[in-house]
């Protein structure tokens, strides 16, 4: 029982705070309501009692600190054991550790020194309260349902309202702090993250993983607005297009990764989103792997420094900009922060500190530049998977959790000024957990396998597995390849029973198309347990909320499932059922582009298929309806469906 | 020395650098940009205003001029700055450095203003720029000076091993002063790239930019070594043990302004682009074709 546990939430962590997609749909936030979720009181039983928040600390992370008594407290979020961990950040002591309902993603203190989690898996928050003594275990108070997979948190400057983003529900969610009851829910579009609120309190800025954008949620008029966070490239080049003479040009790139945000009363007005911008070349060329080649690197790190007025970004931080270093002779690349995961701001030094997954590197940025990424001040090597940050500004710490190594480190900021700091001299704290077995070895290795960016055995220009699969699932994005334009494929639940794979499904199994995949890569190649321990990762990865279902709308979907398995329509003559949805076979549905060498491409798996626009495989249908109406004819029939019948084929399709 | 030996050394380089941890990066002190002190620059001399001609002779300190270096091509004359000085010859053009360059060639014709720019650095965070504005003719090899002016420049960021990058206002802009002791290599705020190797870059900055201003750059100071060599494979390498080394240095100066900003963020940081394990000078200077570096001064 307990091995299965550890496995489960192993792998639920993978695909919860670890690596989600760049993509364009837009849906409201399906919710599922978890046993015992809502039906206790969430105020305090004990007001005044146990730890209180840092001043002015009003955004969720993987790591929150409190004040208990003299002390400053770290409480961390433990994806893997499903546990918070309550540690003296200044002895680097473990306190205690208090067990939740489900894997944890996020945590906040709000005002009154309640601890709100986001339980991931259960589709809910779970609220606690703190007891006299930090070292007992927080008291669980309530939980309350969110949208599906709750990912990130925050509190609104007055302290009277909790924010809740939900990745696969693509929602926020609004409850009000008091009685945790909710207020409102405002539809995102695709993988939201983390979130700040502004200033004056009247906006919520939310990072996405795919789709090149931050929303931007008006509260008071619950409206979203979109911003661009994608990048130019002047003077690049695409491996085409050198000539003898011929000059750069222009390359649009579009902006991952964006897990991460941070902001800071001190440098007001200037939100940072840690990101990769990314040129996948173009979808009607073959390129030689995965990308334009060239001398472009497919993937840049960069940190957008987004106007909270104005809701654009300063446009040298998404500017691309060649590396200086190189021009005087300084070979060796510093690893790029492809995999950025967690952001906090030290209001001191002005310095922006942002964990990198895949290098297990903090790095600290020069908070106040026009373009933070080409401002590095310092970095430092910390332990695998760094997920959490949280700065101190009193203790002057920093406090990093990587939940691959289980490590906890607390490194001194320095002075102020930052100047004459060297690499500081980390604290590293290894924390309790659970019982561990070989099957939780190996996913340790898959994972941080999975998340190995810089690796030349995966790839020669820095990207991981994780980079066009983030958190196990899509990057939105169709990639230049030899063989034409792909679309990145969701990975996480769509592995098992869907071979053959790959587009074409040239891929008998997942280690032949990982073969390819690297080859593609310019991988040198990893060794057999290594491939192994990848596989049985990638394979294990749990889709979102697998085992919870939206029911409001069962009558919509029944009438769906009609439409799809019936023969006039015929989604179900290559979507079988019984087999992940696919027939496991190619066919020629019309769609070859014109970079494509072949016309037939392999049925793809419809699970989760609602949360992975774009589709097809060049990526030419930006939404499911799209996709049902503009392929009538191709493949299966959809006009003879009334748009009642279309939202229902669409529920249906999107409860897969 | 042959283009193979350059090439080689340059590969030796870049396998002898060592992973850049930890390198910290200086930015104490950073002003504000209304505190960075105004300074008037003069504007070149107008060629309208250009006497006919220069008799032979005349001079200007620092400034060599060589009628006799193109001599495929007699039309040309060749002016080159020493001692750390920067030369420019008529007009500037747009998103060139107007600090100049270490030579330049000038069609011969009439008489043309010539600016000759060097970093007058008394020490570590003390310095002025001083300006010589000329006219020059290239038919007769002469420079005859007009004008001089001294800049009074302040501190923008404290680096290592005592580098500091200077700057002042001058209306909008943010000028930017970079010591060099090397070549520099640089990317301007419109994002093209550019070296320069005299002894100083000197860029402006627009700080009414709406995206903001960008200004990097990277060169080599010799700074002495903190830690031993790493053992090298290459037999030179270890033949000529060095307590000093060429270490590479970038430096990062930006202006940017939201729109609830009062005045546009100055940031300025300068730090360590390698670590230690740069170039060794010793083994440098033998074997590569370079000017030799003056050190800086040190506090």
């Amino acid at each position: 029982m307990r091995k299965s546990v550890a496995v489960i939430g192993l792998v639920a962590a993978a695909t919860a705070g670890l690596a989600a997609g760049c993509g364009s749909t837009g849906r409201g936030g399906a919710e599922a309501k978890a046993p015992n979720v809502g039906e206790r009181s969430c105020g305090r039983v004990h007001p005044g009692v146990g730890a209180k928040p840092l001043a002015g600390a009003r955004q969720g992370g993987v790591v929150a600190l409190a004040k208990a008594g003299g002390k400053t407290i770290a409480y961390v979020a433990d994806e893997d054991d499903g546990t918070i961990h309550t540690v003296d950040v200044a002895t680097g002591n473990e306190l205690g550790t208090t067990q939740l309902g489900g894997t944890p993603s996020q945590l906040v203190v709000a005002a009154d020194g309640r601890v709100v989690v986001a339980l991931r898996d259960k589709a809910a928050i779970e609220v606690l309260e703190p007891e006299a003594d930090p070292a007992q275990p927080l008291a669980s108070r309530c939980t309350v349902p969110t949208p599906v997979e709750p990912v990130a948190l925050a509190t609104t400057p007055d302290d009277g309202t909790l924010l809740v983003t939900s990745g696969w529900g693509a929602a926020l969610t609004a409850y009000d702090v008091a009685s945790m009851g909710r207020t409102y829910e405002v539809p995102l579009p695709r993988e939201p993250r983390s979130l700040v609120v502004s200033d004056d309190g009247k906006k919520a800025f939310v990072a996405h993983v795919v789709g090149s954008r931050m929303s931007v949620v008006d509260l008071a008029a619950k409206r979203v607005r979109p911003v661009d966070v994608g990048g130019i490239e002047e003077g690049g080049f695409r491996r085409p297009r050198i000539g003898l003479f011929g000059g750069g040009e222009e390359i649009e790139r579009r902006a991952c990764q964006g897990f991460a945000l941070a902001k800071s009363t001190d440098l007001s007005g200037r939100i940072f989103a840690p990101q990769v911008l990314v040129d996948p070349g173009r979808a009607e060329e073959r390129s030689e792997g995965y990308g334009s080649g060239g001398m472009n690197p497919p993937e840049v790190a960069a940190v957008a420094v987004v106007d909270e007025d104005t809701e654009q970004p300063i446009g040298e931080s998404v500017s691309v900009k060649p590396d200086v270093r190189q021009m005087v002779g300084v070979a060796r690349p510093r690893a790029a922060c492809l995999l950025p995961r967690a952001a906090a701001m030290d209001p001191g030094s002005r310095s922006l500190f942002v964990s990198c997954l895949g290098i297990d590197t903090v790095i600290e940025y020069d908070a106040a530049a026009a373009d933070p990424q080409h401002a590095e001040r310092r970095r430092f090597t910390v332990a695998a998977g760094p997920t959490g940050l949280a700065v101190d500004p009193e203790g002057r710490r920093l406090v990093v959790w990587s939940q691959f190594d289980r490590t906890l480190q607390i490194a001194p900021l320095g002075a102020k000024d930052v100047a004459a700091v060297d690499a500081p001299a980390i604290v590293r704290v290894g924390l309790s957990r659970k019982a561990q077995t070989a099957a939780t070895a190996d996913l340790e290795l898959g994972r941080k396998l999975f998340h190995a960016s810089g690796d030349t055995r995966i790839s020669s220009d820095g990207r991981a597995c994780a980079s066009c699969h983030p958190d196990g699932r899509d990057d939105a994005l169709t990639w230049a390849t030899p063989e034409g334009p792909r679309q990145t494929p969701m990975l996480a639940g769509r592995l098992a029973k869907t071979a053959p794979y790959g587009w074409t499904g040239r891929g008998d199994s997942v280690e032949a198309h990982l073969s390819e995949t690297f080859g593609r890569l310019g991988g040198a190649g990893l060794a057999r347990r290594e491939i192994d321990a990848l596989i049985a990762f990638a394979t294990a990865l749990r889709p979102p909320q697998a085992e919870m279902r939206d029911g409001t709308n069962d009558v919509l979907v029944q009438r769906g499932k009609a439409i799809f398995h019936s023969t006039q329509a015929g989604c179900g003559t290559c979507h079988h059922e019984e087999g992940a949805w696919t027939d496991h076979t190619a066919h020629d549905v019309s769609s070859r582009a014109d970079a494509d060498v072949a016309a037939t491409f392999d049925t793809p798996s419809l699970r989760f298929v609602g949360g992975t626009a774009p589709y097809f495989h060049d990526g030419r249908y930006a939404t499911l309806r799209s996709l049902l109406v503009d392929s009538d004819g191709k493949m299966g029939h959809t006009k003879h469906l009334a748009k009642e019948d279309l939202d229902a084929l669409e529920a249906y399709m999107r409860s897969l | 020395m042959s283009r193979i030996g350059k090439s080689a050394w340059m590969a030796l380089a870049a396998a002898s650098l060592a992973v850049v941890v930890g390198a910290p990066v200086h930015a104490a002190g950073t002003p504000s940009f209304s505190s960075v002190p105004e300074a008037r620059v003069p504007e070149m001399l107008h060629p309208k205003d250009a006497p006919d001609t220069i008799p032979a002779g005349e001079r200007v300190e620092g400034v060599r001029v060589d009628g006799t270096m193109f001599k495929g091509a007699p039309t040309f004359t060749a002016v080159q700055a020493d001692g750390g000085r920067c030369v420019s010859v008529g007009a500037i053009p747009p998103g060139v450095p107007p600090s100049g360059s270490a030579a330049t060639s000038i069609r011969v014709g009439g008489v043309l203003p010539l600016r000759v720019e060097r970093l007058v650095e008394r020490k570590p965070g003390e310095a002025e720029l001083e300006i010589v504005d000329a006219w020059f003719d290239g038919r007769t090899s002469s420079v005859r000076q007009a004008t001089s002016t001294r800049v009074p420049l302040t501190v923008l960021a404290k680096g290592p091993a005592s580098y500091v990058v200077y700057g002042f206002r001058k209306g909008d802009e943010l000028q930017v002063v970079i010591p060099s002791q090397d070549r520099i290599g640089y990317v301007d705020p419109r994002g093209q790239i550019g070296f320069t190797q005299c002894g100083h870059l000197r860029i402006g900055l627009d700080t009414t930019a709406k995206n903001g201003a960008m200004l990097m750059a990277a060169g080599r100071i010799q700074t002495k070594r903190a830690q031993r060599p790493a053992p090298s494979f290459h037999p030179q390498s270890q033949a000529v043990p060095a307590d000093t080394t060429m270490r590479a240095l970038q430096v990062t100066v930006s202006t940017s302004r939201t729109k609830r900003e009062r005045e546009p963020l100055l940031s300025a940081s300068v730090g360590w682009a390698e670590d230690d394990e740069g170039v060794t000078a010793g083994f440098r200077n033998d074997f590569v074709d370079a000017p030799n570096v003056e050190p800086i001064e040190s506090e």
